[in-house]
């Protein structure tokens, strides 16, 4: 009998260990309101503080089209032993790659040997061409089923903290970028009338799409992109099922009203899914690390003091704190030489200066010529040089890293948030620390 | 005797040398240090060698146990270290080296404030470096260390070497972008400037020095200063608030020092006495103000000028000017046309003339008052011959030509002018224009033939880091460019003097955005 008994536990703790050793463990992310109203975001039932950075190591002299996920040169392990440096613990990526193999490993790398966790994004097919129809059934179909496929092939890695629907798709609404529409909302006539049309039609959507990733996966949180806080208004109604939202934000030094807006329109957890500042001062026309570092240390002081109360001094010193922000990824990680001029292979190898957008809060240089002083080629906390760095190439990719990647330079950014980090602090108005 | 004399002399001597040594290191020391350790510190400072010298200071302070000058030197050596690792962006120095050497200042300082004696100079510097350290780590009592600073600056002579100094520390936080700060530092400078012996006239002379060295802060300060010394003669003070502020103006050749500073010193000498101002004074007033797009109140200054100088030589263009404010800032078609007209009707024909009667032309023909705008335009035609411009080249002529063309075959005005007018002057069903565009010539005034860049810049509407694609269509004189490129920027030149009118219309994905014009003036050489 006993002889039996010591067979039937040897048996049941060799299937443990099989079901054990066969898949690894998945534990749950998700957000757990605490009494005070306040969000916090859980992972492996401990609080969680985003302190992430959005990722796409494109470098110099490469474009769009790059596939980064399958370099043999893997940046990726370069750019995650210089995250757990910083004290990053969470990169956004905006879309995977096509071989989902190649993405595992990326995402599984970065957790294994740095620590690093994955949100991963989806356009939902905002760049499709000619236009994202998002009023049609046949092309929110196609999203659904792209995303679907993604979030099976990855759910299972335990690198992934959350899933990212969409970026800034809302300010397609206006029908100023990237247009789309239909016979139903053109029929509306009104510009405002058919902007919300457009709302409805995307956010309904967007919910859609979230109610089909709980039911294949429960231990992941949805996030909806969003620029600005603009038609939350409408999400607020027809988008119930997401998690958290993810606010593209570049509001300058403070990120404003957005605690206490986002809780009155929509009252659901945030995360600032891209902010910062470039480190280029296009009005003087020179590389301004300081200035980055100064807008995002004050940057990152906000979302303390708006974290859950008990996760940080500042937010539980702060009387005003709204308590619903989880964290956030600044943007970005290193500089991309290819942004300016997307489609012009001849401008990936050259640094452009000349900026694409204005944006009024970043005041150190909006006297630039025709107020255009946002860089977009300058954002990275990391400048790339075009000198290699071989380290990378190891004897196990030595026959296909042949060049090595560009060697990385942390600029001062990387340094303030990283001490910030350590020590969260107050920044005090006019502390003349710029320089 | 004589020889014991002289023994005793020479015994006394060795006696009490050690007493002076003594004295002069008790008392002197600092200031003998002073002058030696900077004068060290400028050699190896010029080799970023701060570890060299602090070294050398170390070996002094072994001889000098109670220099002050060497304690501040020491941690101005650590300052000056992590100074070049911030000027060189050798963050890891700042953030992963500094942090013992900050504690190393904050000591040294103290020590070197505990031998200090009767030695204002350097216990500005000991202040000076105690307040840059603290705000390495911004720290809490950073705002009580600069006043402790600005505290120890008051407590200088007014001498011209400690004016120098203070300047220079001023300048320096001006340069780190510091600008309130450095302006605390300019009173100061102001105050014992004011204090010493200089005249009004020599403080404004000072100002006059300070605004061609491009230290606008510090001009503005002496020039009020001096302003200030003439209170007691309210004409006086007036008179030369209008000179002053002429200072500051947009002359249009040249971009204002301060533009807005200017108006403001204007209303203060209109406050004072509003007939202070003449024809000129008054032109450029209102000539500041519009190129401050302060259309309506160029606009009214403008009127002021001319109803009181009706002699004015350049009352056609003033009247030119007010006509094109009227109709494309303040909308008002039928006070536009009447100020055209009283140029039109002007015996002495000239190319204010051609100007006016082109917009007349255009007014009406946009009205669709067709008959009279056709009559503009051969009016203009005529005067042009008239003045003998070349009518194969002359702009106003071509154009008129081309809107002759179109009334003749009963065609609508050229797509790009019509948006721009339909956009700035339909009343009856307000364009839905989603933003303010501003169109502005560089330079605004420009002799014959010279390059004029003319830029558009609009109010965006949030579109985050996605710029949404515009068309611009740019029409009126657009100079000797042929091809105009859809394009926020123009440059071009003109061959012809005179005032321009140039428009623009933005044009987004849901159809006019905004529209903006600019007046450029074209001088001859």
């Amino acid at each position: 009998m006993k002889k039996l008994i010591h067979l039937i536990i040897i048996f049941i703790s060799l299937g443990l260990c099989l079901i054990g050793a066969s898949k690894p463990s998945i534990k749950k992310v998700y957000v757990k309101t605490l009494k005070n109203g306040h969000y916090q975001l859980m992972v492996n039932n401990r609080p969680f503080i985003i302190k992430g950075i959005c990722y796409s190591p494109i470098g110099i002299g490469k474009g769009y089209d790059y596939d980064f996920w399958s370099d043999p040169c893997q940046p990726w392990k370069k750019d995650g032993a210089l995250m757990k440096k910083m004290g990053i613990n969470t990169v956004r990526f905006y879309q995977p790659g096509e071989n989902f193999e190649s993405v595992k490993t990326v995402v599984r790398d970065l957790y294994k040997l740095y620590g690093v966790r994955t949100m991963m994004g989806h356009w939902l097919e905002f760049w499709n061409y000619p236009a994202p129809f998002y009023d049609d059934p046949e092309f929110r179909k196609k999203v659904k089923e792209k995303v679907i496929i993604m979030v099976n092939a990855l759910k299972d890695e335990e690198g992934i903290l959350a899933w990212v629907l969409g970026n800034e798709n809302n300010f397609s609404f206006s029908g100023k970028i990237n247009p789309w529409s239909s016979d139903r909302i053109d029929k509306l006539g009104d510009a405002r009338q058919c902007m919300l049309a457009r709302a409805e039609s995307y956010y309904t959507l967007v919910n859609e799409v979230s109610q089909e990733i709980h039911k294949i996966d429960p231990n992941h949180p949805v996030v909806m992109g969003n620029g600005e806080l603009i038609c939350l208004d409408v999400a607020n109604q027809k988008a119930p099922d997401v998690d958290i939202i993810g606010c593209v934000i570049y509001r300058g030094k403070t990120f404003g009203n957005i605690f206490k807006s986002l809780k009155a329109t929509f009252d659901k957890p945030l995360i600032f899914i891209e902010f910062g500042s470039d480190a280029y001062n296009a009005y003087e026309k020179n590389e301004d690390e300081d200035s980055q570092a100064e807008f995002l240390e004050s940057q990152w002081a906000e979302i303390y003091k708006n974290l859950a109360a008990g996760l940080s001094a500042l937010s539980k010193n702060n009387p005003d704190g709204v308590g619903n922000c989880l964290g956030g990824t600044m943007f970005e990680w290193n500089d991309e030489w290819w942004k300016h001029q997307e489609s012009n292979g001849n401008g990936w190898s050259i640094q452009d200066t000349e900026s694409n957008w204005s944006n009024g809060a970043y005041y150190f240089d909006i006297k630039a010529e025709r107020n255009m002083n946002m860089n977009e080629e300058w954002f990275g906390l990391i400048k790339l040089l075009e000198e290699k760095d071989k380290s990378v190439c190891t004897k196990t990719n030595a026959a296909t890293c042949l060049e090595g990647i560009d060697k990385r330079v942390p600029r001062k950014a990387y340094y303030v948030i990283r001490e910030f980090w350590k020590r969260p602090h107050e920044i005090k108005k006019n502390s003349g620390k710029k320089k | 005797m004589k020889k014991t004399i002289l023994l005793f002399s020479f015994l006394v001597c060795f006696a009490i040398l050690p007493i002076f040594s003594f004295a002069k290191e008790e008392s002197g020391a600092s200031v003998s240090a002073t002058i030696d350790l900077q004068k060290v510190s400028n050699e190896y400072f010029s080799k970023n060698d701060y570890d060299g010298f602090y070294d050398s200071v170390k070996a002094f302070l072994k001889k000098n146990k109670k220099s002050a000058s060497g304690y501040y030197y020491l941690a101005l050596a650590r300052m000056s270290q992590i100074a070049y690792w911030q000027k060189s962006k050798d963050w890891e120095g700042v953030y992963d080296k500094a942090d013992n050497y900050k504690k190393d200042i904050t000591e040294n300082l103290k020590i070197a404030q505990k031998y200090i004696k009767n030695d204002p100079v350097l216990f500005c510097d000991i202040k000076f470096l105690q307040w840059q350290s603290a705000r390495l780590d911004a720290s809490e009592d950073l705002l009580e260390l600069f006043q402790d600073f600005l505290a120890s600056l008051k407590e200088l002579a007014p001498s011209t070497e400690n004016l120098d100094k203070i300047k220079k520390r001023g300048d320096e936080l001006s340069s780190l972008e510091d600008k309130s700060m450095a302006r605390r530092i300019y009173e100061i400078y102001v105050e014992k400037i004011t204090g010493s012996s200089l005249s009004k006239d020599e403080v404004k002379a000072k100002g006059q020095e300070f605004l061609e060295a491009g230290n606008v802060y510090l001009a503005k300060a002496l020039f009020e200063n001096y302003l200030s010394q003439l209170k007691g003669d309210e004409d006086l003070q007036a008179k030369e608030t209008v000179l002053i502020a002429d200072k500051f103006i947009h002359t249009g050749f040249k971009e204002g020092v301060d533009p807005v500073y200017a108006e403001a010193l204007y209303v203060q000498a209109a406050d004072k006495n509003k007939t202070v101002f003449d024809s000129d004074s008054l032109y450029r007033r209102a000539y500041n103000l519009e190129r401050l797009k302060e259309f309506k109140s160029a606009y009214d200054l403008y009127k002021d000028l001319i109803a009181r100088f009706s002699d004015t030589a350049l009352l056609n263009e003033i009247n030119f000017r007010l006509g094109v404010l009227s109709a494309y800032a303040l909308k008002d078609i039928d006070t536009a046309s009447a100020y055209f007209l009283k140029i039109s009707e002007d015996a002495a024909k000239g190319p204010h003339t051609l100007s006016a009667l082109y917009q007349l032309g255009l007014l009406n023909q946009w009205k669709e008052e067709k008959e009279r705008a056709k009559g503009f335009y051969q009016a203009l035609l005529e005067a042009a011959q008239a003045v003998g411009v070349d009518m194969t080249k002359n702009e106003l002529v071509l154009m008129a030509q081309e809107r002759l063309k179109e009334i003749e075959d009963a065609k609508d005005i050229k797509h790009g002018l019509k948006i721009f007018l339909d956009g700035v002057l339909k009343t009856d069903k307000e364009p839905n224009l989603s933003f303010v565009v501003d169109l502005t010539a560089h330079p605004a005034k420009a002799f014959s033939n010279e390059a004029v860049k003319l830029i558009v810049t609009t109010s965006n509407p949030q579109t985050g880091c996605m710029m949404p694609s515009y068309s611009y269509e740019w029409s009126g004189e657009v100079g000797s460019m042929s091809n105009i490129p859809n394009s926020p920027e123009l440059t071009t030149s003109y061959a012809e003097p005179g005032v321009k009118v140039t428009h623009v219309a933005v044009i987004g994905a849901q159809g006019l955005d905004g529209v903006g014009f600019e007046i450029t003036q074209i001088e001859s050489k």
